[in-house]
């Protein structure tokens, strides 16, 4: 939402005294309760291991565990490895289901993981981080390894503009809602969801939303908790446990005050997505092709690699680097995916939410047309349709030559500008239909593009994307490595990482170079 | 420095550049400032090197510049055998040269010694049935490393010649994941090679000493956007507006001038600022009612509406600033600074990117974007401005946001651009528009 609009509807909804929905549609699939699981961290400050993590279904009582220290490392690997059984079977990953996802499965198909936040996604990328290569965790390290790599692709994949699989909370009731307040403060999920769930004036519904903010929602606990109340009983679990003293009632008692931490976080977390899944707005028609795009992310990026590391006959496999991608066609390919996804959103969306498309027509990504002419320049028996279009030269646009468009609401079709001419009053621009050119359009007229009727209508268009482009050359990057280039733009030499524990242990974590070409095993 | 010495530092790069790639030096890298002649560079080597039997591949990054490339090249060296490679819907514009081949099918691509130029974005889809012997690249530093990589099927040679100062390749997306990659898929892929130690035994770099376009005066005040040096081509005093109104002075030196107006308590209007459009409408305004001059060297002529551009960072502030243009409109170019990039026009009028910013972000202390708008003029730039930029600049603190071990973009935004403003407050370019 560019800022003068974003503006506007926060000054509505303070007038109003409650969040205004951002757009018409929800732009996100939201599944039924049974394939959607609720996952919520806490952690020691300054640790980046879990102390304590809530999972369970929508609409059930979660799991809720915790370890008495979060820096005992045998001790949360046991607690994450019951924690990836659950989720690697929700998630249906290979080898750790008797059901799988399969390469296409269906559009209701989709498992989804909520979390709370940004911060609670980032404990993916820890997850990632301790486990995908991990030499710990004895008879658990397979459920380790298998967690850390499933947490690492749903951390990339909450990256990709349209990501399905893994939601935060709060990202989702932002992009769903305008919130009267400042957009520091509308990250943090239970001022959101005061101001969405408390009855009454823009002053009750301030008040209880400023008294959630009180509560921290990350991860990370409140100092004054950690300080005063779990710190002194750490220390004592530590002292009876090298002492052969009880050891049960410190542990006990931390249990109790993290559950409750945990359990607060899982909640709001289960309340936001029942306010979804209740929302009078409906999902966008469009987002059926997001879930499609991350069925196939999900088996091209995780599942499939799975396969092939369980059974090397299916083709090389490799587990992607923590931080980054170190091979330069893996690098490249994922960039252009994630830009690809990046340009084809909007298309998908905008067809059926109208706000969305007033937006693209505020900052020029979209444009409404009075059609001054249509023309036939095909030879022979071929049909090219042409529209002389005039528009109104002063609002704004991002027309050029050779850009291309699609009738607003009449996705599929697209045609080309070729041929753009200012003068004082007209901007006129010349359009030829280069898709589904014969069919007609689902316009105010249903009429093909060739046809006279449409002289004198007024058409609006936004803007076509080429992400079907940008998704073969993601392609091309891995068929260039055999150009006669790749001296210069594939060849790389890598080098394994060496990672620290907090307790002295060191991994080497090798790069997907050196297992992509040099065959390192991990 | 002189401009024989000047000349002298053209024809030796050339000369350089030219044995490099004869002799089968397989990777050039040559970075050029603002108006110094790029493209005639790239197509004087060429010619040398394709009259010795090269089959050259040239990489342009839009359509237009492919055709503008070809159209320059054979009005140049008509001996040189040229063609253009384009994509089958695309029709060759009004005016193309008909010695240049139109050509839409890669089987039908020239075979022997010459000159093919197609837009990246052709060369890295098209299956090639045979290598070339080098690939040119121009306007490299619009090039992302992504989209260098899928050439790597049309040549094991490279050369590359930009403009550092431009605006990067476009970036859409989340990158965070490739920011510590060894080669970053998303920066310039000029960049990448010029950071890359173990290329510094075969690569040639090179620059090219001077800034043609700008006046004199001006050249000084674009530098701090490079990490090269080069001249000024224009002797001093040689380019300028003259003109009536109460702040032409300043403008008849060749120096840039920013005209500010007030910035309100509440602070400035984000991204549509119709006082600055209005403002603007009214510079043009009095300039052509006013009877500027411009000054061109020798030449001395009337301002005319199209030697006029005009640039700001929003579409929606251009939509504003074209309807306050009223009549005017038709003759001005009023465009994004990255549509103004390898354009120019004698007079540039330019709405500063920090004057709807009272919180500068890193997008907005992007350097490329201030760089561009003060590097399209001949003759004469105006910024307008709100009068709060110079304070924001000064109390802003940078915090580094870059991935550990990758440049401070921020930093060096923030200190390149209150080198610029300062520099108007050195001059007393900076003046109340009323």
């Amino acid at each position: 939402m560019n800022s003068v609009r974003a503006v506007t509807r926060k000054l509505e909804a303070w007038q109003i005294g409650q969040p205004v929905p951002r757009y018409d549609t929800i732009h996100h699939a939201i599944m039924p309760p049974d394939q959607t699981m609720i996952v919520a961290f806490v952690r020691m400050a300054g640790e980046s291991r879990p102390w304590g993590i809530a999972w369970g279904a929508a609409g059930t009582e979660p799991t809720v565990r915790s370890v008495p220290d979060g820096r005992v490392r045998d001790d949360v690997a046991v607690l994450c490895a019951a924690f990836a059984e659950d989720l690697l079977e929700h998630l249906r990953v290979h080898n750790w289901t008797f059901n799988p996802a399969p390469q296409k499965p269906e559009l209701g198909d989709l498992r989804q993981v909520w979390l709370p936040n940004g911060q609670h996604i980032a404990m993916l990328h820890q997850l990632s981080y301790t486990y995908s290569q991990t030499k710990h965790g004895g008879e658990n390290q397979d459920i380790l390894r298998a967690l850390g790599r499933v947490a690492g692709w749903m951390f990339r994949d909450t990256t990709r503009v349209g990501s399905q699989h893994v939601v935060s909370a709060s990202s989702l009731l932002g992009d769903s809602y305008v919130f009267p307040a400042q957009d520091v403060r509308t990250a943090h999920l239970g001022f959101q969801m005061a101001w969405l769930t408390t009855q009454g004036n823009r002053d009750a519904r301030l008040a209880a939303a400023a008294d959630a903010e009180g509560l921290t929602v990350s991860p990370t606990m409140n100092p004054t908790l950690e300080r005063d109340r779990l710190s002194d009983l750490v220390s004592t679990w530590q002292d009876s446990r090298r002492d052969g003293g009880d050891t049960h009632t410190p542990g006990d008692e931390i249990d109790s005050i993290l559950s409750k931490e945990l359990r607060r976080r899982w909640n709001l977390t289960e309340d936001a997505y029942h306010l979804m899944a209740a929302n009078e707005r409906p999902v966008n028609a469009g987002v059926s092709e997001l879930v499609r795009l991350a069925h196939s992310e999900f088996w091209f990026q995780h599942q499939r690699i799975e396969l092939r590391l369980n059974d090397p006959s299916q083709g090389p496999a490799f587990v992607a680097h923590p931080e980054t991608d170190f091979h330069g066609s893996a690098a490249a390919s994922r960039y252009l995916i994630h830009a690809a996804a990046d340009e084809a959103y909007i298309g998908y969306l905008i067809h059926d939410d109208p706000a969305l498309f007033r937006e693209a027509l505020d900052d020029g990504r979209a444009f409404e047309a009075h059609v001054l002419r249509v023309d036939d320049a095909g030879v022979g028996r071929s049909t090219i349709p042409r529209w002389t279009l005039r528009l109104d030269p002063s609002l704004p646009h991002r027309l050029r030559e050779n850009a291309r468009v699609a009738p607003y609401g009449s996705r599929g079709h697209e045609a080309t500008i070729i041929d753009l001419e200012t003068n004082e009053d007209d901007l006129l621009v010349t359009i030829e239909w280069t898709s589904r050119k014969t069919k007609p359009l689902a316009g105010p007229l249903m009429a093909k593009p060739a046809d006279d009727a449409w002289v004198g209508v007024d058409v609006a268009f936004v803007q076509s994307d080429a992400a079907s482009l940008t998704q073969r050359r993601s392609q091309r990057v891995w068929a260039a490595s055999n150009g006669p280039g790749a001296w210069l733009t594939h060849g790389k030499a890598s080098a394994p990482m060496e990672i620290s524990g907090d307790d002295g242990s060191t991994d080497l974590v090798y790069d997907d170079v050196a297992q992509i070409a040099d065959g390192v095993g991990v | 420095m002189s401009l024989e010495t000047i000349d002298a530092q053209y024809a030796a790069l050339r000369a350089r550049l030219t044995d490099y790639v004869t002799a089968g030096g397989r990777l050039a890298v040559v970075k050029a400032p603002p108006g110094s002649g790029k493209t005639h560079t790239l197509i004087e080597v060429l010619s040398v090197v394709a009259s010795k039997g090269m089959r050259i591949a040239v990489a342009a990054q839009t359509n237009s510049q492919a055709d503008d490339i070809c159209q320059r090249w054979i009005t140049a060296h008509p001996e040189v055998r040229v063609a253009r490679f384009s994509s089958k819907g695309l029709a060759a514009p009004q005016g193309f040269p008909a010695s240049v081949a139109w050509v839409t099918d890669k089987k039908e691509l020239p075979t022997g010694p010459g000159v093919t130029v197609a837009t990246t974005a052709k060369w890295s889809l098209t299956d090639l049935a045979a290598p070339y012997d080098l690939l040119a690249i121009d306007e490299a530093w619009q090039m992302s490393w992504a989209d260098l990589m899928q050439c790597a099927v049309v040549s094991d040679k490279f050369l590359m010649i930009g403009d550092p100062g431009q605006i990067p390749p476009v970036v859409p997306i989340d990158v965070r994941r490739w920011e510590t990659s060894p080669r970053a898929p998303h920066k310039a892929a000029p960049e990448v090679i010029l950071a890359e130690p173990a290329l510094e035994a075969v690569r040639f770099v090179g620059s090219l000493p001077a800034c043609r376009r700008l006046p004199n005066e001006s050249v000084d005040f674009v530098r701090p956007f490079y990490d090269f040096p080069f001249e000024a081509y224009i002797p001093p005093g040689e380019r300028g507006l003259d003109t009536s109104t109460p702040w032409g002075d300043a403008l008849a030196d060749g120096r840039p001038l920013a005209l500010t107006i007030p910035t309100p308590d509440h602070g400035p209007p984000i991204e549509v600022d119709h006082e600055i459009a209005a403002a603007a409408a009214a510079v043009v305004r009095d300039l052509l009612a006013g009877a500027a001059t411009l000054r061109l060297g020798t030449t001395t002529r009337p301002l005319e509406p199209h030697d006029i551009g005009i640039t700001s960072s929003h579409r929606v502030m251009n939509a504003a600033l074209t309807a306050a243009l009223g009549s005017s409109a038709g003759h001005i170019r009023v465009d994004t600074p990255e549509r103004w990039q390898g354009l120019e026009r004698p007079m540039m009028i330019a709405v500063h990117p920090l004057s709807g910013v009272s919180d500068p972000s890193a997008f907005d202390l992007e350097t490329g974007r201030l760089c561009v708008m003060a590097s399209r003029h001949q003759a004469a730039l105006i910024l307008l401005t709100r009068d709060h930029v110079g304070d924001t600049l000064r109390n802003y603190v940078p915090s580094a946001e870059q991935a550990p071990g990758r440049p401070d973009i921020v930093g060096r935004g923030h200190n390149a651009h209150l080198k610029f403003w300062s520099q108007l407050e050195d001059h007393d370019s900076i003046v109340a528009f009323t």
